[in-house]
């Protein structure tokens, strides 16, 4: 039904697609007698479709909720937008770590004189991912949330490529709270905080580089400097204010030069991790990962430096030293396209146009205010931008496997995971627990500082090279993180589902309950609202009866599970496929029908583009 | 008998009867270059993040004879504290085969007996092309591949777009980008340093040869041609020709919809008729495709997976069962090693066997070994990456032999790029030209190339204190070579490499 209204909504004027939209809605809330009441929105203001709702909280947060979509159906998007941005952070991730560390183990000593570390080969990690899992799900900033997200795929530090900081991963927290705070702050401050950043320091070396030493033969380590110029702040070629490279005799003009990299390693000397007891050691139980580091004069270079043709005096001191080569980098015309461009392609489209990147790079460059670099004013510009907002039917980008997930969860409201007892006999309580999902993707575990992809990938094929189009979310969709989340999705609705877990004997309740906590995920969700549109089937399953309750039950999914409407066919394929679905036991087909009918609809191609 | 679409592609696969007729294939080839003989694979082991090469195979030669800066003098000096000695190790051999029973038993085991990855990365090399070049001690199983003629190595290679050297290096063509990893690994994979073509060299070879399409090579099997193992990868891109991305060991199977039992039959029906109906477009079209061949390949391959050899018979060069690793402690280093590569090239050994029995005539698989971007404490990891290397293609040659097909299949390793002759405080930065190997029973064992002048100031030499070696041979000129004995005539081989003109042609990486 919706698919139909929406199909032909393209060619209709923008005030009979409101009213549409505003019948959809209504017609939706009789419908399923769930959806929030719709309070007006303020006059002037024109009413914000359901379809809209959902796909502006599918780019802004971790994926909507029916109280996210009345809010912002309420409240319209800039008033939503201030909001969000004005709520400080809700939920520190280092925090939270902690405490999920002392309550896993909580006979162990987790605190040397310089705070926090973890017992040695504590699965720290585990506590950091299940901590970020549980704000991305739950936290009420979402906005902010979801920017830091983006921003961990641009400032790119991972404990998949660097194994230290597997068992050190509160640093990792610590870093994902440096993003959070500096989510709406200045991107001059952020790349001060990451270039401070202990976890930063060890994921790119310059924690511990020194300056040359002639004797020897040995210069300071060029690896931070070449990617903070590369990866963080300027790309490798001049680019023009709307993205397009600026060239000479046809060939792209490099920003930086490799003396320029060399420079700046002079720059990045000196600098250890707090409480360290050799300069650049990386011990287990040394080093305070949590804190900025500090400065160590007897290992920097405090010669002049040329960077980009400005000269940095000698003698400075090393914190003087660092903010006087940062201050150069952002100075360049390259970061405002640079990081704008990444973070349109993070939260809207993979292929902005041109106008719209350059709208975006000149709220990077001055806020109104003449500042440069402002984020909350970039994200406030990107979000509301008429590219991102009128895009209607168009395909803009891939949604990848952790924003399926996390959005499927959200949707469903999900709840922590049934207490357990670790074998460390800590009390796990109030917990949302992650490890490693097998779904090709996991936040903070990219494969090397290049991401998970690339912002440029192409898939292969004509397709996308005839239209000159890139979907970089498409280099890790491959055959094991597509089955991978299927696979994830039926553990979900068999395994972690109350009303699945009802249908088992005791015994095999209490094996379920073991395998959750040991698996990968262990949350709770509970399915009873879709199983209750299958209860009249009980007392009269005629094929009509059936097909009936069936409708209802795929409408009440695609309302609260999907973004964009489900296509006539996949629905019919699907609830056909349902109706021939029988057992003799009433209650566990019901559980089957739900599973299965969510599964083929979360994972059809149609839920995995963003619109 | 009414078979379903499961049965029916269980017996497409095992009897080598595909979809398409199986006739074709022996008719007289009507692309250019079609090959006619018997099996062939190439096996591209990328070693991602720039492997120091410079320490894998070392640079042993006495200056007095080979000329300054081209011999251990020069590179002991510049290398500073990761220097490798010249010191010559002795390869344990029992009946002349590599065994090592005891950690004691590790040529490169550190001289007090007690593990350092640091005292055995510097400790000594095997000697060979008469002592011109060292393999690094933490490499035994290289050694042993050199000593039974099944190992060349490529000496300063790397990402060229026209012969260069440092007087040239303002006037002639660079490649775009030196040094940035992502930029020099496609610029490798597309076998173009000035990024005109975004397409994979096997890729390309794949469109060439019609893969995937009726009369095209391997007869519209699943397989293809490329098969990238572990993650996508720019090599295997094509415009036409389908591209494979399997996991490292057995791929996952659909929960709920694999096996036998009519329920999960039937979910896999509406499943299917669910993809199909949402095959609209470009973006819902490339995701659809990609389902439906990733749960038509884990049926297949869920199916044929245990059939294959284990090599169980087999086993490693300390006793252990062919693909598994060695136990912790007997390497006698600090750390185990990692399993990623072993497991990748395991997963090789399986698929090539399938695609034997299926009738498939070529394949192309690429896989990547992480880690090699030693900026910081080169000296505890690099070890480790080396032993791994050396230990999975040991295995792995060890397979193909068992498999009688050593000589139809080579192995050969790229790299991001070189790292620089002179170290920072613990490791070593982006530089450019390094040494690669090519591994096979048809391959001769020789070092192939030259000898560059490793003082700061050569004409080998970027103008530049950290020694950034300019390659003197093109990385497209080992992948030409590898082509020809694919099979592919010349006029293709240029089709596919299209900067090999510049070059001097395919290297002779084979014996006659």
């Amino acid at each position: 039904m919706s698919s139909l209204i929406s199909g032909k909504i393209r060619t209709l004027p923008i005030n009979t697609v409101r009213i549409i939209a505003l019948l959809l809605l209504s017609a939706v809330c009789v419908l399923s007698a769930s959806a929030s009441d719709t309070t007006p929105a303020p006059i002037g203001e024109p009413q914000i479709s359901l379809l809209e709702a959902k796909r502006f909280l599918a780019r802004a947060t971790f994926g909507p909720t029916q109280a996210d979509i009345a809010a912002l159906q309420e409240k319209g998007y800039e008033k939503w937008l201030d909001e969000q941005i004005a709520m400080p952070i809700q939920q520190r991730q280092l925090n939270r770590t902690i405490a999920l560390a002392l309550m896993a183990e909580p006979a162990e000593q987790h605190f040397a004189a310089n705070g926090f570390m973890g017992p040695q080969n504590s699965p720290t990690w585990v506590y950091q991912t299940s901590a970020w899992w549980e704000a991305a799900l739950t936290s009420p900033d979402q906005l902010r949330q979801r920017v830091a997200y983006a921003l961990s795929q641009i400032l790119v530090v991972s404990t998949a490529a660097e194994p230290y900081l597997r068992n050190r991963a509160e640093g990792v927290a610590a870093y994902n709270d440096l993003l959070l705070e500096h989510a709406f702050g200045n991107y001059r401050d952020l790349l001060s905080a990451i270039t401070y950043s202990p976890v930063m320091g060890v994921f790119l070396s310059h924690h511990g580089n020194r300056k040359g030493d002639p004797k020897k033969g040995t210069s300071p380590d060029e690896n931070y400097a070449r990617e903070l110029m590369q990866l963080f702040s300027l790309g490798l070629y001049h680019v023009n204010n709307d993205g397009s490279p600026q060239l000479s005799s046809g060939e792209p003009i490099p920003v930086y030069t490799q003396a320029d990299v060399m420079e700046l390693a002079r720059v990045f000397t000196g600098w250890d991790m707090v409480a360290n007891p050799n300069f650049g050691n990386r011990g287990n139980q040394t080093g305070n990962l949590t804190v900025p580091m500090e400065f160590n004069k007897n290992f920097h270079d405090f010669g002049e430096k040329t960077l980009l043709g400005k000269t940095i005096p000698a003698n400075l001191s090393g914190k003087e030293d660092v903010e006087a080569a940062l201050d150069i980098i952002f100075a360049q015309p390259e970061v405002a396209v640079f990081v704008g461009k990444q973070l349109i392609q993070r939260l809207v489209t993979s292929n902005p146009s041109p106008e719209y990147i350059a709208r975006v790079a000149n709220a990077f460059n001055d806020n109104g205010q003449g500042v440069k670099g402002d984020l909350a004013h970039v994200i406030r510009t990107l979000l509301l931008d008429p590219d991102a907002k009128n895009v209607e039917l168009k395909a803009q980008k891939l949604r990848e496997p952790v924003l399926v997930v996390a959005g499927l969860l959200r949707a469903l409201n999900v709840q922590p995971a049934k207490p357990w007892v670790t074998k460390h006999n800590g009390k796990m309580e109030g917990v949302y627990w992650f490890k490693k999902l097998d779904i090709g993707q996991n936040p903070f575990m990219a494969p090397s500082v290049f991401n998970f992809y690339e912002p440029d990938f192409q898939p292969a094929g004509e397709g996308f090279a005839n239209q000159d189009l890139v979907a970089p979310e498409a280099q890790l969709l491959d055959s094991q993180a597509l089955i991978g989340t299927s696979n994830l999705i039926d553990f979900i609705f068999n395994v972690l589902d109350t009303q699945a877990l009802k249908l088992k004997p005791e015994k095999e309740q209490n094996r379920l309950a073991q395998q959750a906590w040991k698996s990968s995920i262990n949350v709770t969700i509970n399915t009873a609202p879709y199983i209750a549109l299958l209860e009249p089937t009980n007392k009269n399953n005629s094929n009509k009866n059936r097909a009936k309750a069936i409708k209802a039950l795929i409408a009440k999914l695609e309302q609260d599970l999907l973004i964009e409407p489900l296509s006539e066919e996949s629905a019919q394929v699907i609830a056909s496929y349902l109706q021939k679905t029988k057992s003799k036991n009433k209650k566990i087909e019901a559980q089957r029908l739900v599973s299965d009918a969510a599964r083929m609809m979360l994972m059809a191609p149609s839920n995995w583009v963003q619109r | 008998m009414k078979l379903n679409r499961r049965q029916l592609l269980q017996l497409a696969a095992a009897s080598a009867i595909s979809q398409q007729s199986w006739g074709a294939i022996n008719t007289s080839p009507a692309i250019a270059g079609m090959p006619s003989d018997d099996y062939k694979a190439i096996v591209c082991v990328f070693l991602l993040g720039g492997n120091d090469s410079w320490n894998l195979l070392v640079p042993t030669a006495d200056e007095q004879k080979t000329g300054q800066g081209k011999g251990h003098q020069t590179y002991n000096k510049r290398r500073a504290d990761i220097a490798v000695k010249q010191t010559a190790l002795d390869l344990p051999l029992t009946n002349g085969k590599l065994a090592i029973a005891t950690a004691g038993d590790n040529p490169y085991l550190a001289p007090n007996k007690i593990a350092n990855n640091a005292a055995s990365y510097l400790k000594g090399v095997y000697p060979i092309d008469n002592h011109n070049w060292g393999i690094n001690g933490c490499a035994p199983e290289l050694a042993d591949l050199w000593r039974n003629n099944q190992l060349a190595w490529t000496v300063n290679t790397g990402v060229l777009a026209q012969p260069i050297t440092r007087s040239s290096l303002t006037s002639i063509q660079k490649p775009l980008f030196l040094y940035a990893h992502n930029h020099q690994q496609r610029e490798l994979a597309s076998a173009d340093a000035l990024q005109k073509h975004k397409s994979g060299w096997a890729g390309r070879l794949a469109d060439h040869w019609q893969v995937g399409q009726k009369g095209g090579i391997n007869n519209q099997h699943l397989f293809g041609l490329n098969i990238a193992i572990g993650g996508s990868s720019p090599i295997i891109a094509a415009t036409k020709a389908p591209e494979l991305v399997l996991p490292a060991g057995k791929p996952l199977t659909m929960a709920g919809m694999s096996g036998n039992n009519p329920n999960a039959q039937h979910m896999a029906e509406a499943w299917n008729q669910v993809l199909n109906a949402e095959r609209r477009g470009l973006w819902q079209g490339l995701l659809s495709e990609r389902n439906q061949n990733a749960y038509k390949l884990s049926a297949m391959l869920s199916e044929r997976w245990n059939s294959t050899n284990n090599y169980k018979d087999i086993s490693g060069s300390y006793g252990e069962p062919l693909f598994e690793l060695p136990e912790q402690g007997i390497l006698g280093l600090e750390q185990n090693i990692g399993s990623q590569l072993t497991k990748k090239l395991e997963t090789v050994a399986r698929l090539i066997e399938i695609g034997k029995q299926d009738g498939i005539k070529r394949q192309v698989f690429v896989v990547t070994l992480g880690g090699f971007d030693t900026h910081a404490n080169q000296a505890d990891k690099h070890p480790l990456l080396i032993r791994e290397l050396s230990i999975a293609l040991g295995k792995f040659q060890k397979a193909m032999d068992a498999q009688q097909l050593a000589e139809q299949v080579t192995l050969f390793t790229q790299s991001d790029f070189g790292r620089t002759l002179s170290p920072n405080a613990t490791g070593t930065d982006h530089a450019w030209g390094g040494n690669q190997l090519v591994m096979g029973g048809a391959v001769k064992a020789q070092v192939i190339g030259q000898m560059p002048d490793l003082r700061e100031t050569s004409e080998d030499m970027v103008p530049d204190p950290r020694g950034r070696i300019i390659p003197t041979l093109a990385a497209e000129q080992t992948t030409a070579a590898l082509l020809q004995w694919f099979g592919l005539d010349q006029q293709s081989i240029t089709e596919v490499l299209p900067q090999l003109s510049y070059f001097d042609g395919p290297l002779s990486l084979f014996k006659t």
